[in-house]
């Protein structure tokens, strides 16, 4: 099975919950600065990487995680990519698209716009980690649930 | 292989040119630049629908889809998809027709697409009377390029 994490620039919320689901972030606690940015893709990717899946590795179970980055097509991305499995013949059941945009907060907006847009990354990249960090759990805990999912042989989600 | 025009709305160039492609736009019609008769042109859309709007005489299935101002992320998104799910590149052809159509076409586009119907089909039908000529020019040397007209 491929498990696909979208948010916009494919920088912040979809990697920490890539990282989450494949046990590279520690779960009792939140994640330090340091722990976020060795995660791979986290705070990097700008405008001409978006649009790419990005793989991050293979789960216990042998299903492969990517993350992409989608601006603002929010459901329209997942219809987009439905529709072409669709005329392709693709088995759907066997993709997960899952959009994390839900879990971005503010100071993530903040932080990754002025990191990843403006560039200006000394200023945007602890903003933008504070912000993942303040986000973890519940990103964590959406995760959970779509593992949980997942395991019990539904593939239409559980992260709302 | 499949063909898809792709624009803003999806339902006005895209679906001109795939409908002139396909031969589905009378000549009559053509001539008179009357748009009423193709397929799906003007209509509502708000999904992002895949339209499917017939097949060339090659036996290509030709697809229409709007994709808002995402003209580069989508074809970039979809290439990398079938990549991803072992389908061979050269399976799809997208053609942007967005390219070929000037500010009162894409305006009109626009509007329809944010729910404006009326006056978005107003702008990009008029706006699509000057552009034809060209985006079908365009799109004939686009197909030709990629090895589907000779």
């Amino acid at each position: 099975m491929k498990i696909i994490y979208c948010c916009y620039g494919g920088s912040h919320s979809s990697v920490t919950a890539a990282a989450i689901h494949l046990g590279m972030l520690p779960l009792t606690r939140k994640p330090t600065g340091k722990e976020l940015l060795s995660i791979p893709y986290f705070d990097r990717q700008i405008n001409k990487d978006h649009g790419y899946f990005r793989f991050m590795g293979r789960d216990e179970y042998g299903n492969e995680v990517y993350i992409i980055g989608k601006h603002n097509l929010g459901k329209y991305f997942e219809n987009i990519l439905r529709q072409i499995a669709q005329i392709y013949g693709i088995d759907q059941s066997q993709t997960v698209i899952i959009d994390t945009m839900p879990y971005v907060n503010v100071a993530m907006m903040i932080g990754g716009y002025t990191s990843r847009r403006l560039g200006i990354v000394s200023l945007g990249r602890p903003i933008v980690i504070m912000g993942t960090q303040n986000a973890f759990f519940k990103i964590a805990a959406m995760v959970h649930r779509l593992k949980v999912t997942i395991a019990r042989g539904n593939s239409d989600g559980g992260t709302q | 292989m499949k063909i898809i025009f792709y624009s803003y709305s999806g339902v006005h160039s895209a679906v001109v040119a795939g409908a002139a492609y396909l031969g589905l736009w009378s000549a009559q019609e053509a001539a008179s630049l009357q748009f009423s008769g193709i397929p799906f042109f003007g209509c509502q859309e708000s999904k992002s629908e895949l339209r499917y709007l017939g097949n060339d005489k090659q036996g290509n299935q030709v697809y229409t889809l709007g994709v808002k101002g995402e003209m580069e992320l989508v074809p970039r998104a979809i290439q990398d998809f079938l990549q991803l799910m072992e389908i061979p590149a050269q399976d799809l052809i997208m053609i942007n027709t967005n390219l070929f159509i000037n500010r009162m076409s894409r305006w009109g586009e626009r509007l329809a697409r944010y729910g404006l119907i009326k006056t978005g089909n107003f702008l990009a039908r008029q706006g699509l009377k000057k552009d034809f000529p060209l985006l079908f020019k365009e799109v004939k040397k686009m197909l030709k390029r990629q090895g589907v007209l000779t």
